[in-house]
């Protein structure tokens, strides 16, 4: 009955960058704010993007220098079931603890895609939460993306990766409104870029996103929304 | 998940209509004119249903309660209905929402309220259609999480209400099916569903009595068992099976008592021509019958006794025969036999002391004469039917108490419209 | 409970009015005796003698 609802990946590096990033180098520690002078929080060693706290800035690290690159945009309170640095444990998978957050919009509302670490191994993956709807997903290696390129980005198109088989369930475009904590490299807050959505068997679920001169894709699965428990 | 706007003017009548729903709503229906406002084009009018008529519930727009912890609010209601031969059955659906978990329906049907929703982790197999099922010789099936879910029934729906908000575009007179299928263990308290209209979806549907508490409503009484109700125990239901059990036992030892009791007394053993003309009977018990036995071993042949019974003070208490027979025939599956070698006679003492008992072989066939005859006395003979009939509405009892539960699976799949086709 | 006690008083009761009637074989007594029983007539072959019960 009920529409088939939107969800994306982001964490692909240096797609959105934009020209305002060149390069970026690894393990930072914390610094202050190129545009106010306030305190950033302490950088994950994965993390090429932060917010400001203070004045709202979105900070990108760049050749071990933090530049200011936009504003983080305004994130709207609103009821979430992920929060930044609030370990959750996604059903069998195991307890993800979220260290950034971005907020897409697509016109009449919005949804959110957190990325932190998962399980005990403190292993990387992106979940997207739209309204109920709830995805964890990790990035997939070169070697196994699906063939095809942008002529798979159309409903009813099938792929495959790693061996499963699953079918196009929505292509749209996403834009990018708002972000939190640190990512693992830089989103563009206004930018919107492609994505399709495929549908595997069992629940799981695989995401494409497309841009100019790259393509990158995400496997994994849905998850129930009642069995993301906080962690006491 | 979104949401700066909270209410709305209807563009087609101008009613305020409060806006409940996430950034998925696409369409509102407003409860005041009808009509059906596009939620993703400034609420244009797509199309007006003029006089709906309401169907019966206590759930309203707005409403909000816990499923599991979560807050979800009500934000459409969906009239449904399934015509067959036998008359029309209406439903309600309520569309719930909330911010973190989304979307899910609260069905109203009959007085129970069941809960569905969505799932996404599809079972293995091929989506089932109506027509694998017309098509199946066996109820079809499918396994997910782990259990194994068997055909149910085949609803063919049909939308005769709308209000509220919806994520997609209902319209009265749209028409879905949806095939249900139910694990077969007494425990199954859930159903997943194929549904089909524009999109084909499949969802779990769990019973859900609880929503009544949770939104602050009454609901009206069920006049069904539903096919996924779970089995509650009635009260006492231990108590009185306990109760008729016992009864049954005491019955039956009653009616062995009173069959096996009673004091036995062979009167006579020999051939018919052996018999004394007058037996001396002495009757201590009088405020039970006395019965007397007849046993001949007879084998295609007959014999009429008479016989007279005298009180001890003279009174003739029978003046009467009995006559035994027995016949057979054929072998194995065609053996027959008539008559009985057995044969009684029960009368009520009037005073203890001495009866008399004259029996006289009255008429015979020749191969009757020199058949062995035994006649038996039984002091206190008693009429064990009362205490078998007892024994046996008893076990009917208590085997009606301890079935409920099979008797509720049994109403549970009543439900069902799956026919055994008989080949 | 209520409705407990008046099951139970009703079976006893059930089960004491078959306990009594089997006992005093109420039923059992053979239609043709009984005081002043007199034989109206032979049978005349298999079967029971018609009798009359004053």
């Amino acid at each position: 009955m009920p529409k088939l609802l939107k969800c994306s990946n982001q964490g692909v590096p240096s797609r959105r960058g934009k020209g305002i990033l060149a390069r970026v180098t690894q393990g930072n520690p914390a610094s202050s704010c190129p545009n106010c002078g306030a305190a950033l929080p302490e950088m994950l060693a994965h993390a090429r993007m932060v917010n400001c706290e203070f004045c709202g800035s979105s900070v990108v690290l760049e050749d071990a220098v933090l530049r200011k690159a936009g504003e983080a945009g305004e994130m709207l309170e609103a009821p979430e079931l992920i929060g930044i640095g609030v370990p959750v444990e996604l059903g069998s998978h195991g307890a993800f603890v979220a260290s950034g957050h971005v907020r897409y919009d697509y016109g009449r509302g919005h949804w959110d895609e957190y990325h932190g670490t998962l399980g005990t191994t403190g292993g990387l993956a992106w979940v997207s939460v739209d309204e109920g709807d709830v995805v964890l997903q990790r990035e997939v290696p070169p070697s196994r993306m699906p063939q095809g390129g942008r002529e798979v980005f159309r409903l009813g198109a099938e792929v495959s990766s790693n061996g499963v088989f699953y079918a196009c369930s929505e292509v749209s475009n996403a834009k990018a409104i708002a972000f939190r904590g640190q990512l693992p490299e830089p989103v563009a807050i206004g930018d919107t870029h492609l994505f399709a959505n495929f549908s595997g068997p069992r629940g799981a679920f695989l995401s494409g996103e497309i841009w100019d001169g790259g393509i990158a894709w995400f496997a994994g699965h849905w998850i129930d929304p009642f069995d993301v428990r906080r962690v006491l | 998940m979104t949401g700066t706007i909270s209410a709305i003017n209807c563009t087609n009548c101008g009613a305020g209509l409060e806006v409940l729903g996430g950034g998925r709503v696409v369409t509102q229906v407003c409860g005041y004119c009808g009509a059906r406002l596009d939620a993703t084009d400034a609420y244009a009018v797509l199309s007006v249903h003029a006089g709906l008529k309401r169907p019966e519930t206590p759930f309203k727009l707005g409403m909000t309660g816990q499923i599991d912890g979560v807050t979800f609010t009500i934000i459409g209601i969906l009239g449904l209905q399934e015509a067959w031969d036998g008359g029309v059955a209406h439903w309600v659906d309520h569309i719930l929402y909330s911010p973190t978990h989304g979307y899910a329906w609260l069905t109203l049907e009959d007085g129970h309220i069941l809960l569905t929703r969505k799932i996404r982790d599809w079972p293995d197999g091929s989506f089932v259609t109506d027509r694998d099922v017309a098509r199946a010789e066996t109820r079809p099936s499918r396994f997910w999480r782990g259990e194994t879910y068997v055909y149910y029934a085949t609803t063919n729906w049909k939308v005769d209400f709308v209000e509220g908000e919806f994520t997609w575009r209902p319209e009265v007179g749209h028409r879905g099916t949806s095939i249900s299928l139910m694990p077969e263990g007494r425990f199954s308290d859930h159903m997943i569903a194929y549904a089909h209209s524009e999109e084909r979806e499949i969802e779990t549907t769990r019973y859900f009595p609880e929503a009544a508490a949770a939104f602050g409503v009454e609901l009206p009484r069920p006049s069904k068992v539903h096919a996924l109700q779970p089995y509650e125990p009635a009260p006492g239901k231990r108590f009185y099976a306990s109760w008729f059990g016992v009864l049954t036992v005491i019955s039956v030892l009653l009616a062995i008592i009173v069959m096996e009791g009673g004091g036995r007394e062979v009167l006579f053993q020999g051939t018919p021509d052996q018999l004394p003309p007058s037996l001396t009977i002495p009757i201590a018990v009088v405020d039970r019958p006395v019965g007397l036995q007849f046993y001949q071993d007879l084998s295609q042949a007959w014999a009429e006794y008479e016989m007279t019974i005298v009180d001890p003070t003279g009174q003739v208490l029978a003046e009467t025969g009995r006559a035994i027979s027995y016949y057979s025939g054929g072998s194995g599956d065609d053996a027959w036999s008539e008559g009985s070698r057995y044969e009684s006679l029960v009368f009520q003492p009037t005073v203890s002391g001495d009866y008399r008992l004259d029996v006289a072989l009255a008429e015979a066939s020749p191969r009757a004469q020199p058949a062995p005859l035994r006649l038996t006395l039984q002091e206190g003979q008693g009429a064990s039917i009362w205490t078998w009939g007892a024994a046996a509405l008893f076990g009917m009892a208590t085997l009606w108490t301890l079935s409920s539960s099979w008797r509720h699976r049994m109403l549970r799949w009543n439900g069902s419209d799956w026919v055994e086709e008989d080949d | 409970m209520g409705t407990r006690i008046i099951v139970m008083a009703i079976s006893l009761l059930i089960l004491g009015g078959a306990g009594y009637a089997s006992w005093y074989g109420i039923g059992a007594v053979s239609s043709d005796t009984g005081v002043g029983s007199v034989r109206t007539g032979s049978g005349g072959g298999v079967g029971v003698a018609r009798v009359r019960v004053k």
